[in-house]
């Protein structure tokens, strides 16, 4: 979890490879490189954070099927894309599925860093975003049933008595439940109680799992 | 008045004459024959072979001279009815102004088919320009992305506190390594920039067919197709426009890369194989792993407009073998579906292989 972000430069060319290393290096990243998307994919670690620098045309598996492993692999790491003359079209669809960006050859240093910069942070707020989620979702899941349910209903928007109605229960209750569960999820005020359970609400939807 | 053949450049002095000996056998005849025979019709004749073979500017005059001695033949003849003479005389006259007339158009016409084919063949050196353009661009911008990158690794690691001068000298010597190959990439162009198109030398082709495969690895290496050499004995030279063979093998190369790429992401293969053939030919076969070819594409393959390609115009081909054709030699392409096309190309060759190395 404490360990830096890495660099992972994929380029079949040795010169740039070891060009793009140095660089990185040179500015304060640890970077990882390899010759072919196949040595990448093996040896990555799919919970490695970072960024990764793929050439779009390599001769054995090009920059395109490099991502569309990591996508099927589930793998969320931001992707940069080197481009030469001629390569639009593929670069397109790079973009498409979701490559953070794209450096014409030859680029330069400063394009360079600061594309690394923004991928590293990019992955940074999404693994943040994924914790709070987690963490969220097994404070959810902690609530008892009835707290849940209260929960749901306080949070679309009944009113305690109307909550002690459909579900049968005192008023005093509904109250007692209200007052475990924003305990438990960590909130003081009702709008805040309502934001989190829109987070997950929105976070089941995408997750259908 | 101008003799009608002075100034002919001496390779259509003998078929002129040929003419004019026809002329005069015809002349002979009609003067001999009755006047109500209208052999002068026959002069037609001699029109239709100036037209055939002789230089264009020369159907008129010709038209001409046989109408004179159309006219001059008439009172020379002794037999014959008078007034049917002189109708049977103007009808050869009709008909031989007439076979002048349509001999000029058809001339014309194939002066035009030769200026189109012309240009076509330009139009085609502008495509293979862009090809040139695309390769040189990827090949030079690689060196440069690792001069770039390495240069200002360099300057950082020596700006470093406190500097790393070991790291420095490492990236300082890949940009010395990059800049070479860079340099050898622009020396390759320049060569080929040196070669003027129409201009005919002696081309050693395994050098040509180097220099060609290096710019079709980029189209192959896009296209993820191996591209594989075999040179047999071709220390043998070959006379004419490197810029034009080189052109046929750009274009026969290219559709053989497309070819093998056909419906697959990796794994074709193009083998550019040449060798000297019974002694006075070299053949240089390009063969693909691609579908082949269809009974209807083989028919049709070298027909200008007829493309397999959606973005193809349908010119390689045609212009290939029309260039080829012009060298004495030809193309073939032998396919069979599910298992490749062979494309066949064969060029006269002068001048022996080297014994030595």
């Amino acid at each position: 979890m404490g360990e830096s972000p890495t660099v992972f430069v994929v380029d079949d060319d040795p010169s740039l490879q070891a060009g793009l290393d140095s660089l990185l290096r040179s500015a304060g990243y640890r970077s990882s490189v390899f010759a072919s998307g196949h040595d990448f994919l093996d040896a990555l670690d799919p919970e490695a954070h970072g960024c990764a620098l793929l050439d779009v045309r390599m001769r054995e598996m090009d920059g395109l099927q490099v991502q569309t492993r990591l996508i099927e692999s589930k793998i969320a790491l931001p992707v940069i894309f080197l481009t030469g003359f001629g390569d639009v079209p593929m670069t397109v669809t790079a973009v498409k599925k979701g490559a953070v960006d794209f450096l014409l050859k030859p680029f330069r240093e400063h394009e360079l860093l600061a594309a690394v910069a923004r991928a590293i942070d990019q992955d940074r707020t999404q693994r943040a975003d994924a914790r709070e989620l987690k963490a969220l979702r097994e404070t959810y899941a902690s609530l008892t049933k009835r707290e849940r349910q209260v929960m749901n209903l306080v949070c679309r928007g009944l009113l305690n008595k109307q909550v002690a109605d459909q579900l049968q229960i005192s008023e005093v209750m509904v109250k007692v439940h209200r007052g475990h569960a924003m305990q438990k999820m960590g909130t003081k005020n009702l709008p805040h109680l309502v934001r989190l359970a829109d987070r997950l609400a929105a976070a089941e939807g995408t997750h259908s799992d | 008045m101008q003799l009608p053949f002075a100034g002919v450049p001496r390779q259509h002095l003998g078929r002129s004459v040929l003419c004019a000996a026809l002329a005069l056998i015809v002349f002979a005849v009609d003067t001999a024959t009755p006047r109500d025979i209208a052999f002068a019709s026959l002069y037609t004749l001699v029109v239709v072979l100036i037209m055939q073979i002789g230089p264009r500017r020369l159907i008129v005059p010709s038209g001409w001279a046989c109408a004179i001695l159309t006219l001059v033949s008439f009172p020379l003849s002794k037999t014959g009815d008078y007034s049917s003479g002189i109708a049977n005389t103007a009808i050869s006259l009709v008909a031989i102004f007439g076979t002048t007339y349509l001999a000029t158009k058809i001339a014309a016409a194939d002066q035009l088919a030769r200026d189109l084919q012309t240009a076509l063949a330009e139009a085609s050196k502008l495509a293979i320009l862009g090809e040139f353009s695309a390769a040189i661009s990827h090949e030079v911008s690689q060196p440069l992305a690792g001069i770039a990158a390495n240069a200002n690794a360099a300057l950082r690691w020596q700006n470093a506190v406190p500097p790393n001068a070991a790291e420095a000298v490492a990236a300082l010597k890949r940009v010395v390594s990059d800049a070479e190959r860079a340099g050898q990439v622009l020396d390759r162009v320049r060569r080929l920039a040196k070669r003027q198109a129409g201009e005919t030398v002696d081309i050693d082709v395994g050098k040509l067919v180097d220099e060609t495969v290096e710019l079709l690895r980029v189209e192959a290496s896009r296209a993820h197709v191996e591209l594989r050499t075999r040179m047999l004995n071709l220390g043998a030279t070959l006379v004419g426009d490197p810029v034009e063979v080189q052109q046929i093998l750009l274009n026969v190369g290219n559709n053989a890369i497309q070819a093998a790429a056909v419906g697959r992401h990796h794994g074709g293969v193009v083998l550019i194989e040449g060798r000297a053939t019974g002694g006075d030919r070299i053949t240089l076969e390009i063969s693909d792993d691609g579908p082949g070819l269809s009974p209807l594409e083989q028919q049709h393959l070298f027909e200008p407009f007829f493309t397999k390609k959606p973005e193809g115009l349908g010119l390689g081909l045609a212009i290939s073998r029309t260039i080829a054709h012009r060298m004495g030699g030809d193309i073939t392409l032998q396919g069979r579906p599910e298992l490749g096309t062979i494309a066949t190309i064969e060029l006269p060759r002068v001048g022996m292989p080297k014994t030595d190395g």
